[in-house]
């Protein structure tokens, strides 16, 4: 009999949970250890963020789909991993868990393994910028469900000051200039700016988008070039037309400093610094990989040899520190496996990328601004997916490596930034293929002009609708739900 | 040394992005024309997935 225990329930390891559960004969075994009792569908927190949809549609409880699914959940966190055992008394591979439950809070367990797939997510790291975030900050987020329903409260405060004819500023984007999810802070602001539109108070409201982009529409993929009505462009025009047509500011090239009550302190890559006061103002935070240590038999801290300094995965990507000129999409990983424990596997977030998408740049006085890669949605799920279908190889089937690869450099993925309820609303859509681009398969602009798309229009809001439905019904583990792709 | 004030990129002045024209804009909500487009995501997408998917 296998065990195979899954750290992490959001989108690549609660995928992998269900694939896994789906194709392992018993008696192997399936375990999940998320910290959270419910599963986020994390793209839909925009919505809530601007009070279009509560934090109940776009979550649900784990624990009645692991049972009917006979998957082993323990509501608890990852703290180690011993990939060797211990000679303090266990042969096998174990990971150490303490419990986040109700009833159980803080009890520990060594909980063995033969197959582990990290897939813990980010550390929302508001700490890298003080004042940043929610909980003891100025700023509002939406990366949880939670920071989403607060958000969507202190913006009706603010449409409240417009009504009264008071004009305010909200500022919309990242705070610091090592953020991803770009484009997850332009569908906000997207969102935002429609909002307003809609509620009637939009004259009165300057809407400034700060980010770490060189230009806007790099989103941390370095930019998009689409092929239109027989030209080609960019999107950094698709996306300045649309900033412009919406008056939507920007603040490019920026790291913000420190957050204070109503100020933004930030520098640019010139090196100059800024001072932006505002009445509200949503900013993503810094990732990290989760604080998890990892240690060999005897004990002695192997956490620099599982993890890459940044807290994420190691797996089988080329992590030698080559100039921005020598990146390959080969660099990038293909079966998401450990180099020195082939049995752990980091997915999604979790797993460390071999350098950034976009070239990296900072300021005279060593500064980094440049966005970090995304690796979210479909790209998360597929590789949770692959990771899944190799092991079950592995265990059932006598492959003695992974038999699936899942490189983001063969995957395409699609952003749907979209604002309104129903069917009625607006989006601005884009797909691109590869995610990484391959300039050996595509010398002129590294991706596919075929499948790398931007259109905006009420269309790619329906779209973003139907999804939101199939995915929480794929995730719920509903009749059917291997048939809808990732 | 006084460090100089960052630039407040603001209303995007420079920006040589082209600007839709009304009919633009109306026909991103015509139901007709976006029902049309709708079927057009849809396949893009469906194809994107499916390449994505080969693996």
């Amino acid at each position: 009999m296998a065990r195979v225990v899954v750290l992490g329930a959001g989108i690549s390891g609660h995928t992998a949970a269900l694939h896994l559960r789906k194709r392992l004969k018993k008696p192997h075994e399936v375990v999940v250890v998320s910290p959270n009792a419910d599963y986020n569908w994390i793209p839909s927190n925009i919505w809530v963020g601007v009070g279009r949809m509560t934090a109940d549609q776009v979550t649900f409880p784990l624990a009645p789909v692991y049972r009917r699914k006979k998957i082993d959940f323990r509501q608890a966190r990852a703290v180690s991993i011993w990939p060797e055992g211990s000679v303090a008394g266990a042969s096998r591979p174990f990971v150490e868990i303490e419990y986040t439950a109700a009833g159980r809070d803080g009890e520990r367990e060594r909980l063995e393994y033969d197959y582990l797939i990290n897939a813990t997510g980010p550390k929302l790291n508001f700490a890298a910028t003080p004042g940043l975030g929610p909980d003891g900050g100025h700023s509002v987020s939406v990366c949880t469900a939670d920071h989403a329903r607060h958000a969507a409260a202190r913006l009706e405060a603010v449409i409240a000051e417009l009504k009264a004819g008071r004009p305010q500023r909200l500022v919309i984007g990242v705070g610091h200039g090592t953020c991803t999810c770009e484009g997850a802070a332009f569908e906000y602001a997207f969102n935002v700016e429609h909002e307003l539109r809609t509620r009637g108070v939009r004259e009165l409201a300057e809407i400034v988008y700060l980010t770490n982009e060189y230009e806007l529409g790099d989103f941390g993929v370095g930019g998009m070039t689409f092929a239109e009505n027989g030209f080609l462009t960019s999107s950094q025009l698709w996306t300045e037309s649309l900033f412009r047509e919406r008056d939507v500011k920007a603040v490019l090239r920026a790291h913000v400093q420190r957050v204070e009550d109503g100020k933004i302190f930030y520098e640019t890559l010139d090196g100059a610094e800024g001072v932006l006061p505002f009445d509200f103002a949503m900013l993503l935070p810094p990732f990290r990989g989760q604080d998890l240590a990892a240690f060999d038999q005897t004990g002695a801290d192997i956490t620099s040899v599982l993890f890459a300094p940044n807290g994420f995965l190691k797996v089988d990507a080329d992590y030698t520190g080559k100039p921005y000129e020598q990146w390959r999409a080969s660099d990038w990983p293909n079966t998401y496996a450990n180099p020195t424990y082939p049995n752990v596997f980091g997915v999604g977030i979790a797993f460390a990328p071999p350098h950034p998408i976009s070239r990296p740049r900072s300021t005279p006085g060593g500064t980094v601004i440049a966005p970090a890669p995304p690796r979210t949605g479909m790209p998360s799920g597929i590789m949770g997916r692959q990771v899944a279908l190799s092991i079950v190889d592995m265990i059932q089937n006598g492959a003695s490596a992974p038999t699936r690869t899942a490189s983001m450099a063969k995957m395409g993925a699609g952003c749907v930034a979209s604002a309104g309820t129903g069917l009625h609303g607006t989006a601005a859509s884009m797909t691109m293929y590869p995610v990484v681009p391959d300039y050996e398969r595509y010398p002129q602009f590294g991706r596919s002009l075929e499948d790398t798309t931007g259109e905006i229009g009420l269309a790619g809001h329906w779209v973003k609708r139907i999804l939101h439905s199939m995915f929480i019904y794929k995730a719920k583990g509903r009749r059917g739900w291997s048939f809808i792709p990732e | 040394m006084t460090t100089p004030r960052a630039p407040f990129v603001g209303e995007l002045t420079e920006s040589v992005a082209p600007q839709p024209t009304s009919r633009t804009v109306r026909m991103r909500t015509s139901l007709p024309v976006q029902a049309w487009r709708f079927v057009r995501v849809n396949l893009r997408m469906i194809k994107m997935i499916r390449r994505s998917h080969v693996h």
